[in-house]
């Protein structure tokens, strides 16, 4: 089995000790990183036939890729009701080809191409949400910030307390060197919450005249403005985990991140105590008012079609879904499992990840960071983001320049898809 | 040593120099010393800022993860050993350095065997169609690497060679032509045409004039691209984690990758990993450094 | 083996002047008679094939093979994964070059920033390493010491490159302190050198100067070799007439070793992308985004989109315009020389 991620090695291994002592299968574990060399390595091995039974993948973004080419056995059938029924309610269509996926397939250039509708290709191994902002607890109420701000309003006044209080380290930071983060962190579930789900898709669809230019994404850019004159000083040349970083050491007093961010932050030695976590707000007039984040898979598990220990595969694939090994691998790896742990269950993955997995919202109000079906499939978030960044921290471009930047790119993401 | 010869361009050197620069009129003591004074404090300050990063990795290897990320201060709050002994032990150094050491070796000796033959034809020789082929392996010089990864790996599927150690060092070989022969084309082309002819009148083949005349007479040159080979294929990653499986076959870059793409990473480790990986790359360099001197010396005596 | 190159050595000096051109070379053995003369062309053309045969051999199994895949692949449309190809004929070389709304403002912008970099990186890089050279190769004191720590820049990790110059080119990092003081505050940089877009890029030209240093030294170290003491003698730094003589004599016959310093300096430049991944990822906005940054993105950071054909295509471009630049610059030395 290849996993691109180096830190579920050791979890891995310990999993597959136990699987082995009890069925007495080995799996033998293999970390190929980064993910340009992962990718290479899968996309060589596909044509020599040498790809490993198992493979960990980017939940809803490898695995449909890799199915739509061929790479992976269909599990639509072995996964069961039963199966399933451990998984938390709102993972449990990550990893298949619903009719969205399935409609983007078919335009010409998709990813995807090649998935048929109702196929799995994987099933979830962790989850998370992004969207979270940490906000420094004895700093915030030393500034006279308490509570948790519910609105974007009061996220910007406890904001401007904090700076007021600690001119010097106040401020917010996001690793907008990955320029995606501050968009898709911070300013989209910030939208969402704001417009509702239809208006907030609609900013990314065909139709200028409801993008970014028009009234509604104009109102989102300036609202979104408004975090402007709080940013952690050079925090445009920060990565994700230098911004963490310059939280945990002091340099900012908020870091907007997602549920993962928590587990690096004590790794580094923040006191998680001293924390004050709550979802990106939406403004006061918001057509959601009480946003929640709904979790989604980030990785998965799949098997490839070569494979010839088909069933051995399967079966630790079913191993590693079981709540007990799911809730010992997570704690282990410090991820959170796509389970839907009971509660003792969920106290056994220890305090941050148990904090974690409470934060997670469901149901309609709730933003799913993990569903880009509406946003055409050459969008590049990466360089949406860029743009973005002149606006703010940058200030180099208007909200008006940004809004009609931004939307001539989701033209041409459009138009190149349905030439 | 006998490097008296004057070269060509030596010479003419010399006549141009005799032509524009009388030896008369220098500065005075004083100015001499002004002078070396300011270029002294220009030597120590590009010395300071290029040796900086290095040093600073130095001293994070010694450092606590946390003091690593928080400061830029040199000298470690706390020095402790016990990175560098935890760091060994995971790095399973000897497992993979013999493996390092294999593949690096021998690229660096096919690349300075077949290339010095090749640059002697290319700078010496006389045959149909030498310009071009020339030419060809200097234009590879700038052939885009950033899809090359995925057919070396198809190719050598088919030859049968990939997963080995042949599967590397023939692409790495094959990868350092330009460079290697456009220097050492260069260096060969500045060694006196009247050797060779000489040699020939003695009876010597091609052969031997190519490697006992040719080849000491460029050593610069040869410790050069050997050096310039040797570094890159120590610390090479890509082509190695794609095509290689079995873990008896790693080098040491795999191990130090996988303490860099932890989700936390230890920097200290990773800083204390980078300082075990480099030290055989510096007692390389140390080593060359005496045939570096050894050909000034030469030069000095002539 | 001392002593074979001694005879060889006295007696070429013997011979007198000469220039070691091929045709020179050629009538080597000129009292064999013509019949000899077509035999000895026909044997040292024989040994000139046997001489590049391996290089030949090499390259035909490892080298043709990558590069019409490369090159082919630079028509089509892929993403690694797909079992076919899609074949585009020139349309991503025409996207890449302004047909495509959402490539060609990628392309336009990087370009600029390379074209700055391209000019930049490889005269500042001579423009460093062969005074460097020149003045190391005749300090009398250190001399080992110096050579090795000139170098180091080529071996340290480029994590540590990273995070050291990082603490250098922060808000509050060593050279804004610098500035301030020495009382040039207003110079400072608030959000850091890399956060200002418009230090950005020229803070990173600075970085990659810094690492190309070390090779170009070596190479220029390589060459004074090659010259004779004397000549080098008067092109002591202290001596009077010093810069004549560096830039009417060293200089000139340090002409071919230029050339392979900005070569290889040109091509890094147009192609490298590790340094502005690991410091800027083309940052902050798109101040630093570069050609080799942006095929690199194309190829692995798509999140699996089919651009691996217009990363290719890109890729060939960059060859291209490397030729041109290549071409340019021998033309310029040549004039100069």
């Amino acid at each position: 089995m290849w996993t691109f991620k180096q830190s579920h090695v050791a979890a891995l291994r310990a999993a597959a000790e136990k699987f082995t002592a009890e069925t007495g299968t080995k799996v033998n574990i293999q970390a190929v990183t980064p993910d340009d060399a992962f990718l290479t390595k899968v996309q060589a091995a596909a044509r020599t036939n040498d790809l490993p039974d198992v493979l960990e993948v980017h939940a809803n973004g490898d695995d449909l890729a890799f199915g739509g080419a061929g790479l992976l056995e269909d599990l639509s059938k072995d996964v069961d009701q039963k199966w399933l029924a451990q998984y938390l309610p709102q993972v449990l269509t990550d990893g298949t080809v619903t009719p969205d996926v399935y409609k983007a397939s078919l335009t010409e250039g998709s990813k995807t191409q090649g998935v048929q509708l109702g196929q799995r290709f994987s099933v979830p191994l962790t989850v998370g949400t992004q969207g979270v902002v940490y906000m420094n607890k004895s700093r915030a109420a030393k500034a006279g910030v308490t509570r948790a701000p519910a609105t974007w309003e009061e996220f910007i006044d406890a904001l401007d307390k904090v700076t007021k209080a600690y001119p010097d380290n106040g401020g917010v930071t996001v690793g907008v060197k990955q320029p995606s983060t501050a968009l898709e962190w911070l300013m989209q579930p910030m939208a969402f919450g704001m417009l509702g789900k239809q208006k907030f898709e609609a900013l990314f669809g065909p139709d200028t005249a409801q993008g970014w230019s028009s009234p509604n994404g104009q109102k989102v850019l300036n609202t979104y403005n408004e975090v402007t004159p709080y940013w952690m000083p050079g925090t445009q040349s920060k990565g994700i985990d230098e911004a963490d970083l310059a939280f945990a050491q002091g340099k900012a007093s908020f870091d907007i991140g997602g549920t993962y961010t928590l587990a690096f932050l004590a790794e580094n030695g923040y006191d998680a105590d001293n924390l004050m976590t709550f979802p990106v707000p939406p403004p006061k007039d918001a057509a959601i008012p009480g946003l929640q984040l709904s979790p989604f898979s980030l990785t998965g598990l799949s098997i490839t079609r070569t494979s010839d220990k088909k069933d051995e595969a399967l079966r630790w694939l079913k191993f590693l879904s079981r709540d007990d090994v799911a809730a010992d691998f997570g704690k282990q790896a410090l991820d959170v499992p796509p389970n839907d742990l009971d509660k003792k269950q969920s106290e056994a993955l220890g305090p941050v990840l148990n904090s974690m997995e409470a934060a997670f919202g469901s149901g309609k109000n709730s933003y799913n960071a993990g569903y880009t079906a509406y946003r055409p499939s050459l969008y590049d978030p990466g360089k949406v983001g860029a743009v973005l960044a002149q606006f703010t921290p940058l200030k180099s471009r208007s909200a008006e320049s940004t809004g009609t930047q931004m939307s001539s790119m989701l033209k041409s993401y459009w138009a190149e898809q349905n030439k | 040593m006998s490097g008296e010869t004057l070269s060509p361009p030596r010479r003419a050197g010399i006549r141009a120099l005799d032509r524009t620069v009388p030896r008369t009129g220098r500065r005075g003591p004083r100015g001499r010393t002004a002078v070396r004074t300011v270029v002294g404090i220009v030597l120590a300050a590009y010395a300071a800022v290029s040796v900086y990063p290095f040093l600073w990795m130095v001293s994070a290897a010694f450092k606590t993860n946390k003091e690593v990320q928080e400061g830029g201060h040199l000298l470690p709050h706390d020095p402790t050993l016990r990175t560098f002994a935890d760091t060994w032990n995971k790095l399973d150094f000897f497992d993979y350095f013999l493996n390092s050491v294999k593949v690096t070796v021998l690229t660096t000796v096919l690349v300075v065997v077949v290339y010095s033959a090749a640059s002697y034809a290319f700078s010496v020789l006389a045959f149909p169609g030498k310009k071009w082929l020339y030419r060809l392996f200097l234009v590879l010089l700038f052939v885009p690497g950033v899809v090359t990864l995925l057919p070396i790996v198809l190719l050598e599927s088919k030859l049968d060679i990939l997963g080995t150690h042949w599967g590397l060092i023939l692409p790495f070989v094959n990868g350092s032509a330009p460079l290697a022969i456009l220097l050492l084309t260069n260096a060969f082309s500045s060694v006196p045409g009247e050797l060779r002819e000489a040699a020939r009148m003695d009876g010597a083949g091609e052969l031997r004039i190519f490697s006992r005349i040719y080849l000491p007479l460029a050593r610069p040159a040869v410790i050069t691209i050997a050096l310039l080979t040797a570094i890159p294929t120590w610390n090479e990653y890509q082509l190695t984690r794609i095509s290689l499986n079995d873990p008896h076959t790693y080098t040491l870059p795999i191990a130090l990758q996988a303490m860099q793409s932890q989700s936390v990473v230890q920097y200290n480790s990773l800083m204390a990993a980078a300082l075990i990986m480099v030290v055989p790359v510096i007692v390389l360099f140390l080593c060359a450094q005496r045939y570096f001197v050894n050909g000034l010396m030469g030069a000095v005596k002539g | 083996m001392t002593a074979g190159i001694g005879t060889a050595t006295a007696a070429g000096a013997g011979k007198g002047a000469g220039s070691p051109s091929t045709a020179e070379r050629g009538g080597g053995a000129p009292r064999r008679g013509p019949f000899g003369a077509l035999r000895e062309k026909r044997k040292q053309a024989a040994w000139g094939y046997l001489f590049v045969a391996p290089a030949i051999a090499l390259f035909a199994v490892m080298g043709v093979y990558t590069i019409v895949y490369g090159f082919s692949l630079s028509f089509a449309q892929w993403n690694g994964f797909w079992p076919e190809w899609n074949w585009r004929g020139f349309r991503n070389y025409t996207d890449l070059l302004g047909g495509s709304p959402t490539y060609w403002p990628i392309v336009k912008k990087a370009a600029v920033n390379t074209l700055w970099v391209v000019i930049a990186v490889p005269l500042l890089t001579v423009l460093v390493a062969f005074p460097l050279a020149l003045v190391l190769n005749q300090v009398k004191r250190f001399q080992g010491v110096l050579r090795s720590v000139y170098f180091v820049p080529y071996v340290t990790t480029g994590i540590a490159v990273y995070f050291a110059w990082n603490y250098i080119l922060e808000p509050n990092g060593a050279v804004n302190l610098l500035l301030k003081t020495v009382g040039l505050g207003s110079l400072q940089q608030p959000q850091g050198w890399l956060g200002n877009p418009d230090t950005a890029l020229a803070t990173m030209i600075v970085v990659m100067v810094w690492s190309a240093v070390p090779v170009a030294m070596l190479l220029y170290l390589t060459g004074l070799q090659s010259l004779d003491s004397s000549l080098l003698e008067a092109a002591q730094i202290d001596g009077a007439g010093w810069l004549r003589s560096t830039t009417t004599v060293v200089w000139p016959l340090m002409k071919p070793i230029t050339v392979v310093v900005l070569l290889l300096n040109v091509r890094d430049s147009l192609q490298g992308f590790q340094s502005f991944l690991i410091m800027t990822n083309g940052g902050p906005g798109d101040s630093t985004s570069v050609l080799g940054l942006e095929t690199y993105r194309l190829a692995f950071l798509s999140e699996l989109s089919p651009t691996l054909g217009l990363a290719s295509a890109l890729g060939w471009l960059l060859f291209l315009a490397a030729l041109v630049v290549a071409f340019i610059n021998q033309r310029v030395m040549r004039r100069m020389g």
